[in-house]
């Protein structure tokens, strides 16, 4: 016998002794569900993107008259480039405040801790409309902010708030910092308190144990985090659609628009399709960084 | 502070380093909180714009509401997708995950990948994929095809969250039941399955909260016949937003926080290390 503690038993059924996941053997439930998930898989997933790429070509012709339009003209081009520069101070500002918060959260104790944590998801877990009438009702030209400014005497005239790149990038960094905040903070949490106490021992304080104990263990998830949050950011359509102004058009609004309005559906599905691509370029890109940076620090 | 050899400067470095991160913390605290509070006080405003300083408080608004059968059929065709859709999602999620685990290691693969991946696809592209094809078959703008869209963007999610759950049991429970004489189904009725219910319960919150918020596919995939909650605030919010758009958010609030308390409890329970090593 190959392992001295596999019982007949064991080794009819191929349970493997130590192994988190067990392969085969063990019954896995009634089969039904995981069929009833490939069917619906089928129908309102794979059929509708492959149907999506088939409609950017036009799938009896063959033609790619809707790249080309895509690529001709410097509109799409632009709003392209919009989006993806939207997307990236979001992520950045993302992660700032996402870290901040998770560093925040593993100081406090107890029942704060816990009310601070469901605040810190609230906002992925609440309608994002209710949010982004909840920020117009504060940044509108007679919001709470600007009355408040004009009431203590800081501007004399209300300040253009909303429908800019200020909103936008504040309303989404509000709606997406929790991907980042959630990593970060597991990775605080996970952290061996025997590092910190070493640390600690060898005179490190506050700020060094944070630089160099922390910071190094949250990096991982801030890296995914930031690359979630951008990637998200990248297709979101219904802030920039309510609170941006026409300088903060970003591709989603543009598809939205295309189809709904103009009913060019070949070219918001090409619009699409290249949508989809900068989603699939950015996470390949992402996972290439995380995985260089792995090594060199496992060598080095 | 006693072995330090400077106490005095890391004294005060440490007490400024902890005042800025009080300072930090509570700005960080109100940032999230106070848009969330601010709805609460505009709901109840006399005035028909949504102006400060308020001009008197009313509950007018919130009567307009529940005595409007638009947006009482909203909610309740809402409350229906998102229920149905939690329920499917979470019974295919975790069948799926108790199953998939079971497989090659790279079949199981492939089917996590399957599973998992529409998480990184933009939703509208999704969105505007799924219409082009439901038009076809004739499930636009219905309740049908309205839940089969929600549930592919909730089974990534209850499936992560019970294969997460499982990946935490102890392989040497169902060995042990095995040994004692239980058959294959006895066991994952009364091994694997209660050992993932906090994950189970948890990923049919989730989904419905999910579900329940979804602004971009029910825009898609929507017109007139099926109107959902989110439907109708995104028609009440295009041009101007009323007071009336401010009680509905308070409502969607109140609805969504208990939800979210509870399933951060029993998520919390779920992926929480189940014995010392």
């Amino acid at each position: 016998m190959k392992n001295p503690g596999e019982n007949i038993l064991t080794s009819l059924f191929r349970v493997k002794r130590g192994v988190l996941l067990p392969q085969g053997g063990v019954y896995g439930g009634p089969s039904f569900p995981i069929w009833a998930g490939f069917l619906l898989f089928v129908m309102f997933y794979v059929w509708p993107l492959l149907t999506l790429v088939g409609t950017s070509v036009n799938w009896t012709e063959l033609s790619g008259s809707s790249y080309a339009k895509v690529f001709g003209e410097r509109v799409y081009l632009s709003i392209l480039a919009n989006t993806a520069r939207i997307s990236s101070i979001v992520a950045v500002s993302c992660i700032l405040i996402g870290f901040s918060y998770a560093v925040f959260l593993s100081r406090l104790r107890g029942t704060i801790r816990q009310a601070a944590f469901i605040l810190g998801v609230l906002p992925i877990l609440v309608n994002p409309l209710a949010i982004i009438c909840a920020w117009r009702i504060v940044l509108e030209r007679h919001g709470i902010l600007n009355s408040a400014l004009i009431g203590s005497g800081l501007a004399s005239t209300p300040l253009s708030l909303c429908y800019n790149l200020f909103s936008v990038v504040l309303v989404m960094t509000y709606l997406l910092f929790p991907l980042v905040m959630l990593p970060c903070y597991g990775a605080i949490s996970r952290l061996d308190q025997n590092l910190v106490a070493a640390a600690k021992n060898l005179g490190a304080g506050s700020l060094q144990i944070f630089l160099y104990v922390e910071l190094p263990a949250c990096l991982p998830g801030v890296i995914a985090g930031g690359l979630l949050a951008f990637v998200l950011a990248l297709g979101y359509f219904v802030t920039p659609a309510l609170l941006g102004g026409r300088s903060e058009t970003m591709i989603s609004m543009i598809i939205a628009d295309r189809f709904n309005v103009l009913l060019d559906w070949q070219l918001g599905a090409a619009l699409s399709v290249m949508l989809l691509l900068m989603v699939l370029v950015s996470l390949v890109t992402g996972r290439i960084i995380v995985r260089l940076w792995e090594r060199h620090h496992t060598l080095g | 502070m006693g072995t330090s050899p400077y106490p005095r400067v890391r004294c005060l470095a440490s007490a400024v380093t902890r005042y800025a991160f009080c300072v930090l913390g509570v700005l960080l605290a109100l940032f999230v909180a106070f848009p969330l509070i601010v709805l609460v006080p505009s709901s109840l405003n006399q005035s028909r714009l949504l102006e400060w300083p308020r001009t008197g408080l009313t509950l007018e608004w919130y009567e307009s509401v529940f005595g409007s059968v638009a947006w009482l059929r909203a909610f309740a065709t809402s409350t229906a997708v998102a229920s149905l859709a939690a329920l499917v999602s979470t019974v295919i999620g975790a069948g799926a995950a108790c199953r998939v685990y079971g497989w090659r290691p790279s079949l199981r693969f492939l089917a996590e990948a399957l599973f998992l991946s529409p998480l990184a696809v933009p939703v509208v592209s999704l969105a505007l994929g799924m219409y082009i094809c439901l038009v076809k078959v004739g499930l636009a703008d219905t309740m049908l095809g309205l839940i089969g869209a929600h549930c592919v963007l909730c089974i990534p999610l209850t499936f992560g969250l019970v294969a997460a759950s499982l990946a935490r049991r102890q392989p040497f429970l169902e060995e042990a039941a095995l040994n004692l004489g239980a058959s294959r189904m006895q066991v994952w009725l009364m091994v694997t399955l209660p050992s993932a219910r906090n994950a189970v319960l948890a990923s049919l919150l989730l989904s419905f909260a999910v579900s329940f918020t979804e602004v971009v596919v029910v825009i898609f995939l929507t017109d007139t016949r099926v109107t959902t909650l989110s439907k109708e605030l995104w028609d009440g919010m295009r041009f101007e937003i009323s007071p009336v758009v401010a009680a509905v958010s308070v409502v969607t609030m109140v609805v969504a926080v208990p939800i979210v308390v509870l399933f951060d409890i029993l998520a919390t329970k779920a992926l929480a290390p189940r014995y010392k090593q």
